[in-house]
């Protein structure tokens, strides 16, 4: 039996080998998973918030809440295992919208918050040039995901469409 | 601005009051509508970090129906009711005075059945609230998303997120015997919100500082 590894809102995990990295139900949440095919080495977060920048509070907070803090805190981390971040590829799964009112999406904003997650997780990708190499994002439905070490794979459940693998 | 982690034991106890008030005459409203005793639980307090709700609440795979409602007005707050997945069909049954066990379908007549009863329910609670207030509460219309949970929770976490560190939801759980038939109504408040209702409590309770 594989072990699994929770992997809680605003959080990041890893593991390797047979470890399975599982997080339950994204909404507008967005999950980056890394992956180094050498060492079959996993790591996912579970990303909340665009920007670390725009918050109204000044507590400690953990880096992984937020798309622009969260990469360059797991390829620290990662690093400090001996793993560059030139080993890593990228994908990205989440960022729906559950809710609409009325045919508008909530707050105003003329992108929901689950866009906004997916594009800023894709730039911080960007600038640190890891490769994007599969995602499930937007929609309107939730996903709960797991992520397996072993061969990089990631398997999404849906509520109402079912299951995939990126 | 408040944070939630401040509130202390006994505006605690009011804003579970706060919920039994609320949820009373949501069960009252809902009771006369489908013509059968509906019961409501003692109403959980929970002032816990926004991260750590999915764990609190404990639904990780659960599907739910969510009505999602925003609250404007002198109490900025969300509202969410939920009901399983599995109880939706008899639910509409009941709310359209057919017998449980007569639909097999949920569809689109269905599916506005239990916005509206969100509209219901939520009007009957923040009624009740905005009276023992005396305070302006207006609900925008309601939004149904029948999904996994979290992730249905979700979306509410990461609006609040952006304003607070910690989270405060008043769960209150409304039944009927019968059927079994159960649902949740979470009230939380915005973060901006807290010092009002708190005020508001000192006035009406005639408590001048309990801290």
């Amino acid at each position: 039996m594989p072990d699994k590894i929770k992997v809680g809102m605003a959080d990041w995990k890893f593991g390797r080998n047979n470890d399975v990295l599982v997080t339950f139900g994204l909404g507008s949440c967005v999950a980056l998973a890394l992956w180094e095919a050498k060492d079959k080495l996993a790591a996912m977060a579970h990303i909340m918030l665009p920007d670390s920048k725009l918050i109204r509070y000044r507590q400690e907070v953990s880096p992984a809440k937020f798309a622009d803090t969260a990469l360059t805190a797991m390829l620290e981390e990662l690093q400090k295992l001996g793993y560059n971040k030139e080993r890593f590829q990228a994908k990205v799964v989440g960022g729906a919208n559950m809710f609409t009112f009325a045919g508008k999406t909530i707050g105003g904003n003329s992108m929901n918050v689950g866009q906004r997650n997916v594009l800023a997780v894709k730039e911080e990708l960007r600038k640190l040039q890891i490769p994007l190499v599969g995602e499930d994002t937007g929609g309107t439905s939730g996903r709960s995901v797991e992520f397996y070490a072993a061969n990089g794979i990631l398997r999404i459940r849906t509520a109402m469409f079912g299951e995939k693998e990126v | 601005m408040r944070e939630p982690s401040e509130i202390n034991a006994f505006y605690q106890d009011a804003f579970q009051e706060l919920g039994n008030i609320g949820a009373g005459n949501a069960a009252t409203a809902l009771s006369q509508l489908v013509g059968r005793t509906i019961h409501t639980s003692v109403p959980k307090v929970m002032i816990v970090p926004i991260e750590q709700v999915p764990d609190i609440v404990n639904g990780t795979d659960r599907i739910v129906a969510g009505i999602y409602l925003k609250i404007f007005g002198d109490i900025p707050a969300k509202m969410l009711l939920t009901f399983a997945h599995t109880d939706l069909l008899a639910l509409t049954d009941l709310l359209m005075g057919q017998p449980v066990g007569t639909s097999n379908l949920l569809n689109e007549m269905r599916l506005s059945a239990l916005k509206e009863l969100g509209t219901i329910l939520t009007g009957s609670f923040l009624n009740a609230l905005a009276k023992f207030l005396d305070m302006r509460l207006i609900p925008s219309v309601p939004a149904l998303a029948i999904d996994l949970f979290p992730a249905v929770l979700d979306t509410l976490l990461v609006e609040l997120s952006e304003e607070a560190r910690y989270a405060l939801l008043i769960q209150t759980e409304i039944h009927e015997t019968e059927t079994k038939l159960s649902g949740n109504i979470f009230l939380i408040p915005e973060p901006d919100a807290l010092d009002v209702i708190i005020e508001a409590i000192k006035k009406t309770t005639g408590v001048v500082d309990a801290g």
